[in-house]
């Protein structure tokens, strides 16, 4: 492969504004100016709290928005190829072939009344244009390699006869079906027990060390991020507020934000009885308005006037580390 | 009445689903049915908070349902006092009711979505005759509890984040003045940082007013930062219990070794992929 291909990145969002409304042009802004960046068989985290944006950001780059909601401005390229420009035709090829998604709730995406197997056969044939004898076969190989036992038996059975792990077992194997360069998964194991997290998360790891899939993973929890990532991407109010390698990201955090949503993941340690442990001050996102500049200044710590205004654009910390933040007083010491 | 007695106390719980009761189909045994909640007993003191882990299906979320008689158990005692809750019918188990709330894992659907704040708490007190609960300061004194503005009393469940929906429904569960508050996965589904608020929320509520609570939860580390004293079920029976720091320092059961294994822990999980933490001190000198 020549150079040119080795510095693409798998996928590139530019500038991404989504709003919702009418129409584009009067749409009230709830992402705001996103970029992120992805390499080929990266586990990248999205982590922020609800309202934070980041499910509506990797709902767009399958164009995948709810009701009444936009891509306002920017780019989403996959592979080089301008996502936003793909035509209805095009969309759905790449829906189907690239890109597998899966769900925080794996009840809500599978339809309850009809058998795991035809579900599976109906998704195969339509990512892969294979016979249903052929699309059978391999929702039985898929059911296996996500440690599915008696994935024949399974393929009988209802959405409801399975337990929640299993389902969103399921859901990876419809999802991996395709083999797609690029898995998005939102709260995968945010619904499920603490074993069955563990497990679904090691299947993820599996996927992407045998597959070389890239991950783009989204969770409200710094502890499984750390578990999983490569990079982390950190959300608040529509913005990017912080992002870089996990490791740089966890121990060295550059945003007032970031330092407190890694302070209030939660520990095993039993504190004495009048502790408490910290959470994050001032009004909770979606119930102030937003007036502009650092959507955390309402509760920041650290916040000071000047913050109502701040550019809210990533800054490189240094030139070694791809760690960069949008606090300005928290940014590379000047020389 | 003795102030070491117990404010609650259960004995020998169970529960059978699905034993073929009503409808039998022909030609079809009777059923054997799940054994759901399994000779369970435990008692909760005055001004404690008792944690009950376990994940789905080990019979914590059916074990407190029967306690607050929201379904009937097969077989077992709920002493309230000197009355046993599962002997009660009628309005004598109403009026026991009262001293017993339950708040649930998901606000949004245990809040009647049209009816303000305000009228949602003063109703749980008038159900229960308590005297004042039509006053306007009713509302607002249990708001003042749960850290919510007198505002909120005209607001509607969907102006309200998930966490200040919990907090409602806590009010709720306060407003006839009960001895027991039950929290089924009550922060479950609330962000981690929305989580730890909720769990503040309940350890000033029991400083302050001496209440007891039990806490169901599947996260061990939501229990471990609450609970003076834990369960561990599984499969319908009580598999481990003791006072949370002795439960999570010297786990007994390999099931809750095994739930404790499963956390995700960021600095442990860092470690194991070979980013080094001592470097984090050193204010991110690198190479």
């Amino acid at each position: 492969m020549s150079d040119v291909r080795a510095n693409t990145p798998l996928l590139e969002i530019d500038d991404l504004r989504v709003g919702f409304g009418a129409n584009p042009a009067s749409a009230s802004l709830t992402v705001h100016g996103v970029s992120l960046r992805m390499d080929e068989g990266r586990i990248v985290g999205l982590v922020g709290e609800s309202g934070s944006g980041k499910s509506l950001t990797c709902r767009s780059i399958l164009r995948l928005l709810p009701d009444r909601g936009h891509i306002v401005s920017g780019s989403v390229r996959f592979d080089g190829r301008d996502v936003l420009g793909l035509s209805r035709a095009e969309l759905l090829a790449f829906r189907s072939k690239q890109v597998g998604m899966i769900f925080q709730d794996p009840f809500s995406s599978l339809n309850p009344t009809r058998r795991i197997g035809s579900q599976m056969v109906e998704a195969l044939r339509l990512a892969l244009g294979v016979s249903e004898e052929t699309a059978r076969g391999r929702a039985v190989s898929l059911l296996d390699e996500v440690d599915i036992p008696d994935p024949a038996g399974k393929l009988r059975m209802y959405p409801h006869e399975l337990s929640g792990g299993m389902r969103q077992r399921v859901m990876l194997a419809i999802a991996m079906g395709a083999q797609p360069r690029l898995l998005i998964a939102d709260e995968p194991t945010t619904a499920l027990d603490t074993t069955t997290q563990a497990q679904i998360l090691r299947l993820l790891r599996r996927v992407r060390d045998e597959n070389a899939t890239s991950i783009l993973l989204v969770s409200h929890d710094f502890g499984v991020i750390a578990e999983m990532c490569d990079e982390v991407v950190v959300m608040y109010g529509g913005y990017v507020v912080e992002s870089g390698p996990v490791e740089e990201v966890y121990l060295r955090p550059r945003h007032p934000y970031t330092r407190a949503l890694i302070a209030a993941v939660p520990t095993l340690e039993v504190p004495d009885r009048d502790y408490r442990r910290p959470t994050i001050p001032g009004p909770p996102l979606g119930t102030t308005r937003y007036e502009g500049g650092c959507p955390f200044a309402p509760r920041c710590v650290n916040a000071r006037p000047e913050c109502r205004d701040v550019p809210m654009t990533l800054v490189p910390i240094d030139d070694v580390h791809a760690h960069a933040t949008a606090c300005p007083f928290e940014g590379r010491v000047s020389a | 009445m003795n102030a070491d007695a117990p404010v609650l106390s259960v004995r020998g719980l169970r529960k059978v689903y699905g034993r073929g009761g009503l409808i039998r189909l022909p030609g079809r045994p009777r059923a054997a049915g799940l054994t759901a909640v399994d000779d369970v007993s435990f008692e909760v003191a005055r001004g404690e908070i008792l944690g009950i882990a376990g994940e789905s299906g080990s019979g914590k979320s059916t074990t407190v349902k029967c306690v607050a008689r929201l379904i009937d158990a097969d077989a077992g005692e709920v002493w309230l006092g000197a009355q046993n809750l599962m002997t009660l019918t009628g309005g004598r188990l109403r009026a026991a009711r009262r001293h017993v709330q339950v708040v649930f894992q998901d606000p949004y659907s245990s809040l009647n979505p049209q009816m303000r704040v305000g009228t949602a708490i003063r109703e749980a007190g008038v159900a229960h005759g308590i005297e004042g609960a039509r006053e306007p300061g009713f509302a607002v004194d249990l708001l003042a509890k749960v850290r919510l503005p007198a505002s909120y009393v005209d607001r509607y469940p969907r102006d309200l984040s998930g966490g200040q929906r919990q907090r409602v429904a806590i009010a709720r569960a306060l407003a006839p003045r009960p001895e027991v508050v039950i929290a089924d996965e009550a922060v479950s589904a609330l962000d981690v940082s929305v989580q730890t608020e909720i769990v503040n929320l309940f350890l000033d509520l029991r400083d302050q007013t001496g209440i007891s609570v039990i806490f169901v939860s599947h996260q061990l580390s939501v229990l471990s930062a609450l609970a003076d004293r834990l369960i561990v079920m599984k499969g319908g029976r009580v598999v481990e219990t003791g006072p949370t720091r002795e439960v999570l320092a010297h786990p007994r059961d390999d099931y809750t070794r095994a739930l404790l294994a499963a956390y995700p822990d960021p600095v442990a999980a860092l470690r194991a992929r070979g980013f080094g933490l001592d470097a984090a001190a050193d204010g991110g000198d690198h190479e």
